[in-house]
Formats: C-alpha cells, structure tokens, sequence
C-alpha cells in the first residue's frame, strides 16, 4: 500500500535534488562552509533516494530483496550518521572554528559516530539495530533511541559551536540557524522516539535546505553575472576564510585594461559579451571556483602554490585573446598581470587588500601588454614604502601637527643669512620622505589641500613662536606645489592663515613646484593674488619637471629658483650655462636663487654671477625647529656660517 | 485522492516558505517581483483550495452540494486569476507595456468568460456540475477553457518576448519550458481522468524551478550595505525608462575612493559607507538607496527639483571626517543628477552618463559641487573614449597613416632628413589632432603597437621609394618614454629595420619627455639605441617636460627647440633664447629649429646657431607621393 508520507519525501527528494542541481550550476565559492554544505546535499540525497526506494519496496511497487532491503538500510543509517557529522563541522566551518580540528581532543568527537557506524554494518550480521523479514524492515526501537542520540549529540555540538560564536555570527543569524536547529531535534525525536512515529524527519530537512540555501548559501550575491565569475564580496570572504586558517595562497591578476575605454563605443550588453567571453576563459585555466571579478575590468585566480600561478600566467600569456569580435566590432584587449602571494598568511586582509589595490595601479600604469609585476623585491618595496607614507600622511594630519627645518639662505648682496626656507620634516624610521613625494601621496588619496594647509600652520606657528622676524629673518619661505594653489578658495585659505597667524605677507615667499602641467591661466591668477597681497611668488625647481617655457616665463614670478641638478652641473668656472640660465632671468626682472651649491670654491664662483640668493644643504646645513634659537642667536653674532 | 492532499499540502508549505523568505529578504521595488508575489500567492490559496476540494472528495453525501458548489467556484476561480496573475508576471519581466490590442482582447476575454462560466456553473452546468453519484464532473466547457488557459500561456510568452521591451532568451527558454511542462501536465490529467490530478504539484514544482533558475532577490543586494547594488539600479532604471516614466537619479560619490581604500581599515571602510548609506536613506525620506560602485549611492526621485533639494538636505549633512574605530577617515564627496527624459530619452546615454559619474574620471569638479550630467560634461570623455577606439581600430586595420615634413640642413645646404608624423582620422574622417592621439595612446599603452606600426610602414616607405638616394640621410622618428619600458624594444626594431635592409643608424628617435615618462627605463633604452646606431633628439624642448635637466641627464645628440619659442622671440615676446641657444650648444648638442614659416626665422637660426630647420617654409607634412615629388624638386634644384 503507498503511504501517505511518500508525498512528503517525494517533494523532499525533489527538492534536495533542485538544491543540489542549482547549487553546482550556480558555483560555490570555495569556503569550507560551502563544501560542507555541498557534501551534506549529496549525502541527504543519498539518504532520501535510498528511503524512498525502501519504502517502495515495503509497499510492493518496486521488489526488492532481504539482502538489498539490509544494504539499503545500512547505507541509510550510514548516511544519516555522516550527513549528522558533516552539520557540526559545517556549523564550525560557518563559525570559522574549524581550528578546533586540530586539537587531539576532536578524536572522541568522532568516536559515537565511528562506532554508530560499526554497529550499523554489523547489524547486518548481527541484528541488533535493524533486520529484514519477508521484505519488511523492522528496527529494534532500544538501539534506534541509541541512533537518535548518536545524531542529536552532532546537531547538539553544533548548537554548541554556534553559542560559543555567536558574537560573530551577528543575533539575527544566530537566532535564525537555532531555531532550525531545535526544529529538527524535535522532528528527529517526534520521529525516532514515540511508537507512532512522525515520519516527516526528511522533508523537515528538505525545509531547513531549502530555507539555508534561499538565505544562507545563495550565490548569487557572490556572482558577477556578466563573467559568471566571484564578485569582489566573494574574494573578500575566501582571502579571509584563508587568512583566518593561516593558508598560504596566490593570486594572479589579469587587468583587461582596455576595458577602461570599452564603454562609449560598447553597449552594455557588448561588454557584457566581453566579460562573459573572459570569465569563461579564465574559469577555463583556473577553475571554476577559483577566478574571481573583482573590479570593473579586473580578474583575479586565487591558487594554493606558486607553481600553478606561474603556470596559468604562461598560459593565459598566450591564450588570452588580442581581439574579441562582437555585434561586427573588433575589439582589441589589452591584459596587465600582477602576482601575489600571502605565504602562511603574513598580511591580515586588509592589508592584503591594500597590497592587491597598489599592484593593480603599478600594473596597470607602468607595465606593458601581457607583462606580469610580481610583488617583490623592488616592486614589493615600493609598495610598502607607499603604505608606509600614506600612514604617515594620515597620522601627520591626525594630530595636526609637523615637524619643521629650516634652511638658511644666504643674501649675496646683503653678504648674510636674512633668509629660511621653512620645510617640514617627514620621516618614518630612518627613511626620509621628500615633499614632493608627500604631495603626490596627499593628491592621491584626497587630502593633499589638508596636508598643505597643516604644514603652512605649523610653519606661520613656529615663525611666531620663535620670533624669527624680531631676530634677523627678512623673510621666510614657504614650498607649495603648483596644484595647491590653483583654486581661489585655496589661496583665500592661506591669506586668511597668513592674517591669523599675523605674518607679514610681505615676509613671506611661496616657493612653487610645477610637478605636473597646470591650467596657466588659473595658476597665473592665483599668483597676482598672492603678490596683490605682498606676498612674492618664486619658480621652484626651475630646470626639472614640467617646464613649459614660453607660458612659465610669461607668469607673474617675482623670481625663480634654479634647480640643484642644474647647479651641480653647471657650477664651474669652465662652464657659461649657468651664467646664460642668471642672465635670461635677470633680464626679466627676476630675483634668482640658485639651489644646491655644493662647497665653498662653488659658493664664492655663484657669488660672482649676479644672482640674489644662494643655498645648499652641504655649505648651511638645515636646522633643526628646535635647534633654531641657538642658530639665531650665533647668527646674530656674526658665527654659525661654517667659513662662509 | 488523498495523496493529492498530500502532495499539494507538502508543495505548498514549501511555497509559504518562499514567501516567506521572500518577504525577509528586501526585493527589488519592481513589477516584476510584485506580480511574483502575487502570483505565489494565488498559487498557493488555489493549492490550499485545491487540496480542500480533493477532501471534500472523500466525504460524498455528507457535506450539502451548495458548499460542495461554492468551494470548486473559488477553486476555478482563483486558478484563473493564478493565470492572469502569471500572464501578468510573465509580461512585467519582459517590460512589455500593457495596451489595449489583439492579444489582450484575446487574453483578458478568455478570462472573463471563464468567470462568467464558472460562476454561472450551478446553474448551467457548463464548467462543472455534480452528478447524481455526488461527486463532482467537469462540464464541456472546462475542458474547453483548460486548452484556452494553456494557448494564453503560450501566446503571452510570445508577446512578452516580441514586443516587451526587455530581451532575456535564457529566461524566455526557461518560462517556455515551465509552460510546456504544465501543458504536459494538464494534457495527462485530462487523459486519465481518475488517477491522481498532478496539474497543481507540477505548477507548484516548475514554480521552484523557475525561482532558482532565476536571480535571487540576493543578486541584487549588496552585502557590505545591505542596499540594492548596481544590478538592482539599473534593474530599476531600466524599468522605468522601458515604461517612460519620468525619473531623476541623484547621485554621491566619495572622491579619490580607490587611495583612500588604500589606507583604511576594511572594517572602517565599510561602516563608512553603511553610514553614507544611512545618512542618503534619512534624507531621501526613505526611498530606497542603492550602492553602485565601491563608493557611489544612488537614489532615483520623480523630478529634477526633487534631486536639486535633496542635494540640498544631503550636502549640509554629509560630514567631511568619519571616526571610526578611533580612525579619522577624511572624505570628500561629488553629486551628480541626470533626469529621463529630459537630459536623454535614450536608456544606454542615461547609463553612460551614470558609469561616468561613477568612474575615476578626471573631472575638475570642486567637492561638494552639484553636477549636471549633461551631454557637455562627458564630452571630454567620450572624446577620449572615441580616439582611443579609432587608435585600437588603426591597430588592427592596419590604417595608420604617414606623412613626412622634410628637415633642412644649414651644413648641407639641402634636406637631408625628414620626420616621420603619423595621422589619424575619427568617425566623421577629420584628422584627429595627433598630439591628442599620442597622448591617448600613451595612456592606454596603445602606442607601444601604433608607433610599431609607424617604424614598420617608414621603413617599407624608405626602401620603396629609394628614399636614401634621393638626398636623404636619415629619418626622424618619435619614440615615446611608454615605448621605453618595453624591454624588447630596441630588438624589436632593429629586426625590422634589418628586414628592410635598412641600416640602423640612418634612425633618429625624438623623444618627448611627459609625466608618464620613468627615468631609469627612458635613460636605458636611449643608451641601447644610441649603442646600436642610432641617434636621440630631445623633442619638444621648451613644453611640457622637456626640460633643462634632460639635456644634461639623457644620451641626446640634438634638441629640436619647439615652435613656440621660436615664433614668441620672433614676435619679441621672449628674449631667453639668446641665452637657451648658446646654452644648448655649449652642452655639446646640435640644433634643430621647428615651425619655420619665414626668411626671418632662417635668420634668427642662422645667428644663432641652429644646425637643421624644419617647417612650412620648406614644407608642410606631406603624404608618400607628394613627399617624393617634393624631395626630388627639392634636391635636384639645389644640386643644379
């Protein structure tokens, strides 16, 4: 006779079975949480398919004989005590406690199940859980309780481990996998306990899947749908799922950089094309669990060893397509690759996150087509260098404070030193950090007018405090870069510290750095504001980076400083270069001050040349902010100029 | 029959538990998923219904036929409008407008009629009557509306996908085997009418189907926020743009977000932007927020007045600091808005616009400004987006075109060299500026393949034409500092000039120094090249980054001074060239003078000391045929 309960389990099995199929198709991401969640399926599977083809047999639809009735049942008992032993580790893989593994404690944890399944292939011998009579399976109800306590210990240590974590699973995902839990404790107990039994144990499970998959382990949230790839949440979880268990891994990326462009002559729908057409290749080399889309353009393939990493460069090296035709387009792809590894998980996430987004700017700037940047040596230090200066930016503006030096600048028609260039001091341990470079930094992660406005306060703050004006100081000077100062506000800005600070502006010179090319016009305007409120406005630098004469000249300069390359160079008695540079500025009117000059024999030749200031680190060494009094002081009595 | 209850009863638990779940999870605020809901919901109600109907089965004679009645006229009933409701879900996933033609006439009038059957069935009998054995039969007209139901199904899988304004195939593929699956279904419950009635089962099991194989409401979360992300965005937008309703999305953005991830916490970051988020939510009263870039929200609201105020309330909130776990994060933040259909009423330019406001443009926006994404404000991208295009097509056509501008000798008294200049022409067939392209190319990298292409078509020009022996003694031509980092570059080249028999010294390479350049790799190869033969000249000194200091630092034999210097100290607006010339010479390096247009120019060179001249005064650039023409005029009539 078919039983009513069939209906139950066929639903059961059916939806197990669409799980399972959707779960696969869609891809997992490779977490341990997800493998587990994967095998319990296939185990439920097994489970539900072998019960009902029990139960057809019982019912006399299907025959089946006493020995395949006994094996049947084993299997199924077998399978219940694995599928019980897969749902605690899969509780503690969900907790990220999998740790506990490791532990030699964890062997007694294994031992009910080893024994329940001992006991259950020996029944087929033995009798003692389960026989079959006439096609009729009958249990022995004592030893059942004992198979129903062997299973509600596993789904009891999971409770377990998801009370000692809950911090971390957040409340509402607590309550959430608890309340299942005790759903099926009860329907396991309703069904292996009372002589009437409840016999809806598979399809209560069938329930929890469904509702753990709809919540839990829906992929969809972790897939790119373009590439069918991971998406960059997905990347996230498994570097820290690695990370969490100390697993070395590696990452390739491929930047598909022409993909930058591809959006004003491509529909959506065509990069998507792309995209797909990527991700399956990718999948292809390095597997379907592995390849992640992390940004708009970018890939990354995450690999256990360096050899498999390095094997799946050569190969998409050549195997990548130059061109991807689509909707009659020629599409040319251009590829970037960068390399890194986290060898036993040195770097914590979000320092290996740091790490990934640095490789992709210098594979993306300043490598070529299908080249690959690996993080280390050169390229490793220059990473951390930059990590190390942003840090210190950050931690510079935090406190809003610097440290400063000043460097004397000597006065050749005055014959003294009435005049300092005020920088500030950036260091991380030994190393020193230019200002260019810390301007460049501050520009690139957004708070480059933060870091200049700090440093000009710190410097009209040490100028006052230290009373330079009142001991011998005509006038001080102030680096600025040519992008600082290219907004009216930003200019405001300063005058309004300059007044609040109550500086003379016309003690002050702005020395300006032209690192990169700049709208003339605007940089032109901010310079007449400044000398409209006496404040003098100097060409840094002259002779290096962006030097476009013919508008530079025409700028409203009161002068110009040459640059410590062109000194050097040029600073000998043979050499007439220097005097040509001094005497194109002079003609414009131009205070000039020559930078860098290296020992006496220089200093006395550039003293002849008709410039107006002279300065170098190697004849007045910088002073120290805190050492400044005491330089003041020999200053004013006519020492502290080495033989100058 | 009591296995039919049971098997409805256990479909549809786990339908409620979709619902269910579906309500927990936040789904998309489109039609689509309404009509879903509804239509789950009316699945189940009937499968409920249906399995109180199988019950009511088993207790003939015991419950009055006017119940027995009532019940099969809400069964029939709701089971017509899960139909309608499915028609409807099916059309509001393709985006098909609803309007009053054939096929609704069709649809909607089997329905009706259906209703008006059912409902006058007591007293007919027509849908469904009960025997005098008590149990319930299907009248001839059921059995006539179940093959009407079924040919609505399929006629409106085939409206939705010709007309609906949305193309999916995959989910087209699989509704249609969803229907045809019911069909199937339905068609074996018609044969064998006493077994078990499996129409209701297989519906409630393709509905699983049909779920899983479609995106979860999951897909459209974000997970760091919990808002919609970019595919539940344009989800929406989509939407109301295929049904032309009027919508202005406002946008936030943080600026210089990718540095900033550079230094924060992860944790950090993301509570940052759930406070964002949060911030959005508060001052859009409420309207849902959508993240669609690492650091871009959106909210879509009715009109362009309603984006302007909200920028408005959200620009004198949003803080500039964040503290966060004891970190001060610094963020500055760009808005932007566009509206449909006022600025566009075209779907894919309303997105562009979108993915620019969300990439790393260069834009010159002050913070905290408003922008209007207009045509205008992407011009600049979309011309470099186009240029880049039309560089990547003249790579792989081939289509790259040469010109050469002849270069005069004051030593020779005759040209003894040319520059090799590359042209590019955009979509309309205008030139494209070329320092414009170059500097495109250099960005993409593109250039390492375009100026390949360049050196390979000079040196097929040179061996074609003789060039050698009609007066020339070499050629310039422009090598980029990107090009210098290809480590194979000097190989490269000298395998093509070697194929071409073409000596390698006879190449003179002009670089132009720029931001992009790297020192150490520019110094390397120049020195590789000048060691196989080859001679460097500084381009463009006086611009850009053509400086001093490259004089003295890079293996240069020749500064070709530009124009520019040359044409203001002709029209006296500078003097220093006085002083740059013999400078430059004193350096040890020769002189080329570029955009010499008149006598006075030769003069100011003669005086000064250039070496070779190079302008329209000799000649603009020319193409292949003129060139030669050109040369030989040239040449032949200074030798005579």
């Amino acid at each position: 006779m078919i039983n009513y309960i069939y209906a139950y389990e066929i639903v059961a099995l059916f939806l197990i079975g669409l799980v399972t199929f959707f779960y696969h198709y869609k891809n997992w991401l490779p977490l341990y949480r997800n493998r587990f969640f994967s095998d319990l399926l296939h185990i439920l599977l097994g489970v539900v398919t072998i019960e009902l083809v029990k139960r057809l047999g019982e019912s006399g639809l299907i025959r089946l004989s006493n020995s395949v009735s006994v094996i049947l049942t084993a299997f199924s008992f077998a399978g219940v005590i694995v599928a019980s032993v897969l749902f605690w580790l899969y509780y503690l893989a969900q907790t990220l406690s999998l740790t506990f593994l490791k532990r030699k404690v964890v062997v007694i944890m294994f031992i009910p199940a080893v024994i329940t399944m001992v006991a259950v292939f020996a029944s087929i011998y033995n009798k003692k859980i389960f026989y079959v009579r006439n096609g009729i399976i009958y249990y022995k109800e004592n030893s059942l309780r004992l198979f129903s306590v062997v299973i509600i210990f596993y789904v009891l240590s999971g409770i377990y481990a998801l009370t000692k974590t809950r911090k971390k699973l957040g409340i509402k995902q607590y309550i959430f996998m608890q309340t299942w839990n005790i759903v099926i404790i009860c329907f396991l107990e309703l069904y292996y306990l009372p002589k009437k039994k409840l016999m809806l144990i598979y399809y209560c499970v069938a329930a929890v899947i469904i509702i753990y998959y709809l919540i839990r382990h829906n992929v969809d949230m972790y897939i790119v749908s373009a590439s069918g790839c991971f998406s960059m949440a997905g990347f996230k979880k498994v570097i820290e799922e690695k990370i969490k268990y100390n697993k070395s891994f590696y990452c390739i990326s491929v930047c598909a950089s022409s993909m930058q462009n591809m959006s004003n002559y491509c529909l959506e729908d065509e990069i998507n094309q792309v995209h797909a057409i990527l991700g399956e290749l990718l999948r292809k080399f390095g597997g379907r669990h592995n390849v992640y889309h992390i940004h708009s353009y970018e890939y990354v393939i995450v690999v256990k060893n360096k050899k498999d990493v390095k094997r799946i460069y050569d190969e998409l090296k050549y195997e990548l397509p130059g061109t991807i035709r689509i909707n009659d387009k020629n599409i040319s792809m251009y590829y970037k690759f960068y390399i890194v590894g986290n060898v036993d998980s040195q770097y914590s996430l979000s320092d290996f996150l740091r790490i990934i987004l640095s490789m992709k700017k210098i594979a993306t700037e300043d490598s070529l087509d299908r080249e690959v940047v690996l993080y280390d040596g050169e390229v490793k230090e220059r990473i951390e260098r930059e990590l190390e200066n942003i840090r210190l930016i950050r931690s510079m503006l935090e406190n809003d404070e610097c440290k400063l030096e000043c460097m004397p600048v000597y006065d050749v028609s005055k014959k003294e030193v009435n005049g300092l260039e005020i920088n500030p001091v950036i260091k991380t341990g030994d190393r020193r950090i230019s200002i260019e470079e810390v301007w460049e930094m501050s520009r690139e992660i957004g708070c480059s007018r933060d870091v200049n406005i700090m440093f000009l306060k710190n410097i009209l703050k040490f100028t006052k405090r230290e009373k330079l004006f009142e001991k011998g100081i005509s006038h001080i000077r102030v680096n600025v870069a040519g992008f600082h100062i290219v907004s009216e506000a930003i200019c405001e800005e300063f005058m309004s510290y300059i007044r609040e600070y109550d500086v003379n502006p016309e003690n002050i010179i702005l020395e300006v750095y032209i690192g990169v090319e700049l709208p003339e016009d605007v940089l032109a305007k901010s310079i007449a504001y400044f000398r409209k409120y006496g404040v003098s406005v100097i060409w840094d630098h002259f002779g290096i980076k962006a030097c476009n004469l013919k508008n530079l000249m025409d700028m409203p300069f009161s002068g110009v400083k040459i640059s410590h390359q062109l000194v050097a160079r040029f600073c000998s008695e043979k050499s007439m270069q220097l005097i040509y540079l001094i005497r194109m500025f002079k003609k414009k009117g131009w205070i000039v001050c020559l930078d860098g000059v290296g020992c006496q024999e220089d200093f006395k030749l550039v003293t002849k040349m008709n410039v107006d200031y002279v300065q170098g680190e190697k004849i007045i060494e910088f002073i120290p902010e805190d050492s400044i009094e005491k330089f003041l002081s020999e200053l004013a009595e006519g020492g502290s100029l080495n033989d100058i | 029959m009591i296995y039919n209850i049971h098997f409805e009863l256990a479909t549809a638990v786990m339908l409620l538990i979709l619902v269910l779940v579906y309500f927990i999870r936040e789904s998309l605020p489109i039609r689509s998923n309404r009509q879903f809901l509804k239509t789950l919901f009316f699945l189940i109600v009937d499968t409920i219904l249906s399995a109180l109907q199988c019950y009511a089965g088993g207790f003939v004679g015991k419950i009055p036929d006017i119940y027995i009645c009532v019940l099969n006229i809400f069964v029939y009933l709701t089971g017509i409008i899960f139909i309608v409701c499915y028609n409807s879900y099916v059309l509001s996933i393709f985006h098909y407008k609803k309007v009053i033609n054939f096929y609704s006439v069709i649809n909607y009038g089997i329905f009706l009629a259906a209703a008006i059957l059912i409902v006058t069935s007591p007293l007919t009998g027509w849908y469904f009557y009960i025997g005098s054995d008590g149990i319930i039969h299907s009248g001839m007209a059921r059995n006539i509306m179940n093959v009407l139901y079924m040919m609505t199904m399929f006629m409106t899988i085939a409206v939705a996908e010709t007309s609906g304004k949305k193309k999916n195939k995959k989910l087209y593929r699989m509704i249609l085997v969803t229907d045809i699956i019911i069909t199937m279904a339905a068609i074996a419950d018609n044969i064998n009418k006493n077994s078990v009635g499996i129409t209701m089962i297989v519906a409630n099991m393709c509905t699983f189907l049909l779920y899983f194989s479609m995106k979860s409401p999951d897909y459209y979360l974000d997970i760091r926020t919990g808002r919609f992300n970019l595919n539940g965005f344009m989800e929406v937008l989509r939407e109301k743009i295929d049904y032309n309703e009027s919508v202005s999305c406002f946008l936030i953005r943080v600026q210089n977000y990718h540095a900033i991830c550079r230094i924060y916490d992860e944790e950090s970051l993301q509570e940052v932007q759930r406070q964002i988020a949060e911030i959005l939510y508060y001052k859009a009263e409420d309207k849902n927020i959508y993240h669609i870039g690492a650091a871009t929200f959106a909210v879509f609201v009715d009109s362009t007045e309603m984006a302007k105020k909200l920028y408005e309330k959200v620009v004198k909130v949003m803080p500039h600091q964040w503290n966060v776990k004891r970190e001060a994060l610094s963020h500055e933040y760009s808005y932007y808005y566009v509206t449909y259909p006022d600025d566009s009423d075209d779907a894919e330019d309303i997105i562009q616009r979108i993915h620019y406001a969300r990439s790393d443009h260069k834009g010159h926006h002050k913070p905290n400004e408003l922008i209007h994404l207009r045509k205008e404000a992407l011009e600049e991208a979309r011309r470099f987006k186009e240029v880049a295009h039309r560089i990547e097509e003249a790579i792989l056509d081939n289509s790259l075109e040469l010109n050469f501008q002849p270069i005069y000798s004051f030593e020779k008294n005759r040209i003894t060299s040319l520059e090799v200049l590359s042209r590019l022409k955009d979509g309309k067939h205008n030139y494209i500026n070329p320092e414009y392209f170059i500097h495109v190319a250099e960005i993409n990298h593109t250039i390492i393949q375009l100026s390949r292409q360049m050196f390979e078509k000079t040196c097929r020009f040179a061996v074609d034409n003789n060039i050698f022996d009609r007066g020339i003694n070499d050629m310039n031509i422009n090598i980029s500092p990107i090009q210098c980092q290809d480590k194979h570059l000097v190989q490269d080249l000298k395998k093509i000039a070697a194929k071409y028999g073409i000596p390698f010294e006879r190449f003179h390479f002009e670089i132009t120094e720029s931001r992009l350049t790297d020192e150490k790799a520019v110094r390397e190869t120049l020195t590789k090249l000048k060691e196989n033969g080859a001679k460097i000249a500084l381009d463009d000194f006086g611009t850009g980054y053509s400086n001093i200091a490259s004089i003295m630092l890079m293996p240069i034999d020749f500064v070709k001074i530009d124009k520019s210097l040359l044409w203001s100290y002709a029209s006296g607006d500078n003097e220093f060239l006085n002083e740059l010339m013999p400078m430059i010479r004193g350096e040890g390096k020769k002189i080329i003078a570029e955009g010499i247009e008149t006598e006075e120019h030769i003069e100011i060179l003669r005086r000064m000391g250039g070496d070779f001249l190079q302008g329209y005064y000799y000649s603009k650039p020319l193409n292949e045929e003129n060139f030669i023409r050109f040369l030989d005029a040239r040449n032949n009539g200074a030798e005579a």
